[in-house]
């Protein structure tokens, strides 16, 4: 991009670690991802209590003792709630991987096979994706038993359909370009096409689905738990914690607040990552509307020439500031800069 | 335009094969015999199972079951409840009402939130209410609906004590009909508007940078009517499609409201037929939800050409 004051092209710099600058949501979310296991971690492998086990009294408070206090047949929350946000982790992060691969490789099929293959494929992903993920979950819990393995299992099959729809896309596109007719030209295979030019250029849709996908399962863990599916009781789950503590509300609402809280912690984490890996690896830079505050501004004579402000936008107004001396077309975002 | 409808039309139903079939290999792999539950648990007499399973048809091979079943479905017949004294169609058609009337509601309120806030999110782009209407929206898709129901029926014993429980009718008495569904429609709307809301900005702001607007603009047009004239219904094609799979997933998902609120719907059934595998409930339950949702697709898929005429022309 062009400095619009002298003319000289400057080579973009450093760019990773500006991007990850500007990426606070990635690191928010993978920060508070990592005390949840910490803390998962820990109680599981130190507990101050036992887990399933009445310890105190029922229904206290949060004390010295007990630092979140104690549930209605009384066992610690705070040990409870960190295997459970564990096992809420575990269900979200394993369900978004075997989603991922089994979509991806659906995906990539469909998409570079082209032709019935991918006709039949999206027909059985848009069968699938009719059915409301909770309810094959139930299903699928009563037919094979609740517990994590049998939940991961279920809930990989109904996410699967979004991760095939999101590779698909790329790979129809990717695999008109140049560089993939070369490697087929060169007697290349398949399914070495597919693993190391299609699916690395397919990659970033696939990471910020990874992580929303993730953060569904984690909002459809705790409703399966609230109506009795998800993980067996006496094993602490977020959801079934709520629905067992409704009726102790009045007495002690912090029995619904904190798993309540804990689930609204990983949702948010997990779109957190979303987010910041969309603007880690897509960067957008927002412009509104022309003329509006935050918008780009046609015709306006540049009163600052503020190198540092077009420093980071590596966008191509830069270019046209080099043309037009007099008039500049400026980012709205560089008169808004503080 | 023929053709594209065509095509349309015959994937919808290829899909709706797929389902049928689908739903009735999963049904069958449920473990539990409903026959046993039938018969006298202390003392069950083999020959009187035998009879049962023979009189409901269930010692028949896979597919003559699956046939006989898809064709009395055709007809509109979905057969006999296993644990309930009642056909399908009586059990579903009495709590089907329900289920619509708090899906059509979530999704007015979705509509009549999202639209406005996303609208004006990209009209003042990185402003005040850009900002918190983002952080908002983040908020609510992560708080589970039924959590925030439970804590909101605990402040309103606590406070207000307004009378929340109690189904009837909307034709017997609309007001307290609305006011049973005002809070579980409004839990179910916030969220779908914060969805909404991110896909109209987002989308948004990506025709913002398109050269038609910035034509308009040149043109001395004022930013509310470019917004509301040019760009909105550029804007308006992935937003239909995010709102008809929402609408779509809502009619399936409303069990876990439906279960806080104790609301005589369509998911509490399910629920119950799942949970004594009450085969032939489970199965027209699950493929009447599927084919609301293809039905939905199928028209947002029509109203593709309606909204964009560049569609129009590569569909005809």
């Amino acid at each position: 991009m062009t400095n619009p004051n002298t003319g000289i092209a400057r080579i973009p710099r450093a760019r990773k670690r500006s991007g990850l600058r500007k990426a606070p949501s990635m690191i928010a979310g993978a920060v508070i991802l990592g005390l949840l296991v910490c803390w998962a971690l820990v109680m599981l492998l130190t507990p101050t209590f036992p887990m399933n086990e009445t310890v105190g009294d029922p229904l206290l408070l949060p004390s010295g003792q007990h630092p979140l206090g104690t549930d209605h047949v009384g066992r610690d929350l705070l040990v409870r709630m960190g295997i459970a946000a564990g096992l809420s982790l575990l269900i979200s992060a394993g369900t978004a991987v075997l989603a991922g691969v089994v979509g991806t490789i659906l995906g990539l099929i469909a998409g570079y096979a082209g032709g019935w293959v991918d006709s039949v494929i999206m027909r059985i992903v848009d069968t699938v994706l009719s059915i409301p993920a909770i309810l094959v979950a139930l299903i699928v819990g009563v037919a094979f038993g609740t517990g994590p393995l049998p939940l991961v299992f279920a809930l990989g099959i109904v996410f699967a359909p979004s991760f095939a729809r999101v590779t698909r896309g790329p790979v129809l596109v990717l695999k008109e370009r140049d560089f993939v007719r070369a490697a087929e030209m060169n007697g290349v295979g398949p399914v070495r096409i597919a693993l190391t030019h299609l699916l690395p250029n397919a990659f970033t849709p696939l990471a910020i689905n990874f992580a929303t996908v993730a953060s569904t399962v984690v909002l459809v863990e705790a409703a399966l738990s609230y109506l009795g599916q998800g993980v067996p009781a006496p094993n602490p789950s977020a959801g079934r914690m709520i629905s067992e503590s409704t009726r102790f509300m009045q007495i002690d609402p912090l029995l619904v607040i904190l798993p309540t809280l804990l689930i609204v912690v990983l949702a948010i984490a997990w779109n957190l990552l979303a987010d910041g890996a969309q603007e880690y690896l897509a960067p957008r830079v927002d412009v509104g509307l022309p003329g509006s505050r935050g918008g780009p501004t046609i015709l306006r004579k540049s009163k600052t020439p503020s190198p540092a402000g077009t420093a980071d936008h590596t966008d191509s107004t830069g270019t046209e500031t080099a043309h037009k001396p007099e008039y500049v077309v400026s980012t709205g975002s560089e008169r808004t800069r503080r | 335009m023929l053709h594209y409808l065509i095509k349309r039309v015959g994937s919808s139903l290829f899909v709706l094969f797929l389902l049928s079939l689908m739903v009735f290999a999963m049904v069958r792999a449920i473990p539990g015999d409903p026959v046993a539950a039938l018969v006298d648990q202390n003392n069950p007499d083999p020959a009187v199972i035998a009879s049962l399973r023979h009189e409901l048809g269930l010692d028949r091979p896979f597919w003559i079951q699956y046939f006989s079943w898809i064709g009395g479905v055709l007809q509109g017949d979905f057969g006999q409840s296993l644990t309930k004294p009642y056909t399908v169609m009586q059990l579903v058609a009495g709590r089907m009402p329900v289920s619509i009337e708090l899906a059509i509601m979530a999704t007015v309120i979705g509509l009549v939130i999202g639209i406005p806030v996303g609208l004006w999110a990209a009209r003042r782009i990185n402003g005040v209410f850009d900002t918190s209407s983002r952080f908002l929206s983040f908020a609510f898709l992560a708080i589970p609906p039924f959590a925030l129901g439970t804590v909101l029926l605990l402040l309103n014993s606590l406070t207000v004590r307004a009378q929340l429980f109690g189904y009837v009718p909307f034709a017997q008495d609309p007001v307290r009909n609305l006011s049973v569904f005002l809070l579980p429609a409004l839990l179910l709307g916030v969220v779908m508007a914060a969805v909404i809301m991110r896909y109209l900005r987002g989308t948004l702001l990506d025709t913002f940078s398109q050269d038609f607007v910035k034509t308009a603009r040149a043109k001395g047009a004022l930013p509310g009517r470019i917004i509301t004239r040019h760009a909105f219904r550029n804007a308006l094609i992935p937003v239909t499609t995010v709102v008809g799979i929402e609408l779509g997933t809502l009619v399936g998902g409303t069990v876990v409201v439906e279960t806080v609120f104790s609301l005589p719907g369509f998911g509490t059934t399910l629920v119950d037929a799942i949970r004594s595998s009450d085969y032939p409930v489970i199965q027209a339950c699950v493929l009447l939800i599927g084919c609301v949702y293809v039905l939905i697709n199928f028209v947002i898929d029509l109203m593709y050409p309606i909204i964009d005429p560049r569609v129009r022309s590569l569909a005809s």
